[in-house]
């Protein structure tokens, strides 16, 4: 039950300044995902929440008390780190018991909290075991528990899922959603991986250089992004961005190839299309023409990259087409799902 | 090189050079242990000989054993008993005092941030430069104004100044060693810096700790010019005692072995006790 608000915050190590005014409200109960790449200063805002890392201006509250000078053993949130930090001197049951030890609940109380998390995340059976004897997915699973085995008023997840093979990751990541939607926290997550930030969020706060680029619903996010980095962040593959200068009726690629697309004003822009929004056509229909550069069968699609200018371009098209390398393609866009952005500044340019 | 030359694959053989080399490493090995332990073994010898035997060599290895010495050594003048309770009281106090502090002054030189940390640390480290020759007579002097002088809180003290830098110096590796994210998380789980200090990071660095101790507990029972100099009657230690040994009738060298017994054995004991957690140390952080 708890709102937390970010309001101008700062966050400088040394000359190197990390978080840039950050503003920013985490609703009650919402998940929210703070997503960028390594250096964006995801992990720090996250830190500054918990109070492990100090913001050097601005306020940190929780339902609008000013928390800031609050030590982080007293902020009552719980949080999964990336590499669990797990006690390695302690057995998994007490790993999950040391908070509620650290509250002083009784003994009883706390076996039978420690058994009711344990089961939660299917740890029964290894409660007497010591990390050490445990498996990478099993150690995540002791961090979750020991973060859920009492009802904090945030959590945190710094990128909970990143030291686990891919097959795993799908399964927490299951895991994770559900806990998260049965617990009713207020949680911020922090990942660099889109896919994640898809499926688990409320709202997603795109990061870059400690300024936040967008702040929406993942779906917003995926079909409407604000610039042209959030638009090669997210989806998967990227989105394709090819430089183009507007020409005549139509736009020119860097390298000369001419595409009939009717840019909203002249100048340098960034073209911006997605693969799923692309499509092989007759020559006759279609927007540009240029040779396969590769071919991939994914199982349910297939890709298709061409070379546009100096950029490699995909398109994904039926499973069954079957193309030749250097095979020269027809590429048709869909209008409605193009994007223009400044060359630039990678601002959006709104048609 | 062929296949077959390859250690460890199935019909290797050794070439002549290689067995050669081998034998060298074997030799090199036996020298230097014979080195460590035959004085050792000379020194137990001689302490279960009567003095006739002590001279001869006829009497090097086959002689009639004899507990007399570890009987005259407990007796007046020698009065072993005493100097081995000084010994103990000075070592256990020593660590007692030194660990405590040397844990928690590693623990601000590992995680905290603060002016002048690096050249402070420097100092704690370069203290044991000093020859102890040169500081000696200012530690005798300032005993001897403060009363101090000859007994064992003043040992102690001498001693904790020879202990905590290299005690300080051992536990921050250690503690060092110890991932910061253990000591976050729980105090993200509710733990005041004191708890996370008691009960996450001395568990985690408890073979440092303890090498720490088992090092200085040797350090203080061994140590002799300090002694030497700031004791005189009551709070004489057992190396001192040893001295004792060289009258104007001679060396007594069977007594003189016999104290050497004592001053080793509970070294040796507390080696094996501690040998396991001692190796473990030593490797520590070198796996994951």
């Amino acid at each position: 039950m708890t709102t937390i608000t970010l309001s101008g915050i700062d966050k400088s190590f040394g000359a190197v300044r990390i978080v840039r005014d950050l503003n920013l409200t985490v609703a009650d109960r919402e998940f929210l995902v703070l997503l960028g790449p390594s250096g964006c200063g995801k992990t720090t805002t996250m830190r500054m929440v918990a109070g492990l890392e100090h913001p050097t201006l601005g306020e940190i509250a929780f339902d609008g008390v000013r928390i800031n000078e609050v030590p982080t053993q007293r902020r009552d949130v719980a949080m999964v780190f990336q590499n669990y930090g797990l006690y390695p001197h302690m057995s998994v049951a007490q790993n999950i018991a040391y908070p509620l030890k650290l509250r002083g609940v009784p003994a009883a109380e706390r076996e039978r909290l420690v058994a009711r998390a344990a089961e939660r995340v299917e740890l029964t059976p290894y409660l007497a075991r010591m990390p050490r004897e445990l498996s990478g997915g099993q150690r995540q699973r002791v961090a979750l528990a020991r973060s859920i085995v009492r009802k904090p008023r945030v959590f945190l997840m710094d990128e909970p899922l990143s030291n686990l093979d891919a097959k795993l990751r799908v399964v927490a990541r299951a895991q994770i959603k559900h806990l998260a939607q049965e617990l009713e926290v207020t949680t911020i997550y922090v990942t660099h991986d889109q896919v994640e930030a898809m499926t688990l969020a409320h709202r997603v706060a795109v990061m870059r250089d400690g300024v936040i680029h967008q702040l929406g619903a993942p779906a917003e996010i995926y079909n409407d992004p604000a610039d042209a980095f959030v638009a090669g962040f997210i989806g998967n593959p990227a989105m394709n961005l090819v430089d183009v200068e507007a020409e005549g009726a139509g736009v020119r690629a860097e390298g000369g190839l001419a595409i009939a697309l009717a840019a909203p004003r002249p100048g340098r822009l960034t073209l911006g299309a997605r693969a799923e929004d692309m499509r092989i056509v007759p020559a006759s229909e279609a927007h540009f023409q240029a040779p396969v550069y590769t071919f991939e069968l994914l199982g349910e699609a297939t890709m298709a990259t061409v070379m546009v200018g100096h950029t490699l371009v995909a398109i994904k098209a039926p499973k069954d087409l079957r193309l030749e390398p250097d095979t020269r393609i027809g590429v048709r866009f869909d209008p409605a799902r193009l994007f223009w952005f400044d060359a630039a500044s990678g601002a959006r340019v709104r048609a | 090189m062929s296949a077959a030359s390859v250690p460890g694959v199935p019909g290797y053989r050794a070439g002549p050079a290689e067995r050669a080399a081998g034998w060298l490493r074997a030799l090199a090995v036996f020298v230097i242990i014979a080195a460590i332990l035959l004085p050792i073994f000379w020194i137990v010898l001689t302490a279960f000989k009567v003095p006739r035997d002590v001279y001869t060599l006829d009497a090097a290895l086959w002689f009639a054993p004899t507990l007399e010495n570890l009987r005259t050594v407990f007796e007046h003048p020698w009065n072993l008993g005493s100097k081995i309770v000084n010994s103990v009281l000075v070592a256990s106090g020593t660590v007692l005092l030194a660990i405590p502090m040397a844990t928690m002054a590693a623990y601000a030189f590992a995680r905290f941030e603060f002016r002048g940390k690096q050249a402070l640390f420097l100092v704690v480290i370069a203290s044991q430069f000093i020859p102890a020759a040169v500081i000696v007579l200012p530690y005798f002097l300032m005993f001897k104004q403060a009363g101090m002088l000859d007994t064992r809180s003043a040992l102690v003290l001498v001693n904790l100044s020879i202990v905590l830098p290299y005690a300080v110096w051992m536990i921050k590796g250690f503690i060092d060693a110890v991932p910061v994210e253990m000591e976050e998380s729980a105090m993200v789980d509710g733990a005041s810096r004191a708890r996370v200090i008691t009960e996450i990071v001395v568990p985690a660095a408890l073979p440092g700790i303890i090498t720490a101790a088992v090092f200085g507990f040797t350090l203080t029972w061994n140590e002799f010019l300090f002694a030497l100099i700031i004791s005189k009657q009551d709070a004489l230690t057992l190396p001192i005692g040893l001295i004792g040994f060289r009258t104007d009738r001679g060396d007594l060298w069977e007594l003189m072995a016999a104290g050497g017994i004592l001053i080793t054995a509970p070294m040796f004991v507390v080696s094996l006790l501690v040998h396991r957690q001692f190796i473990g140390s030593l490797t520590a952080g070198a796996v994951r």
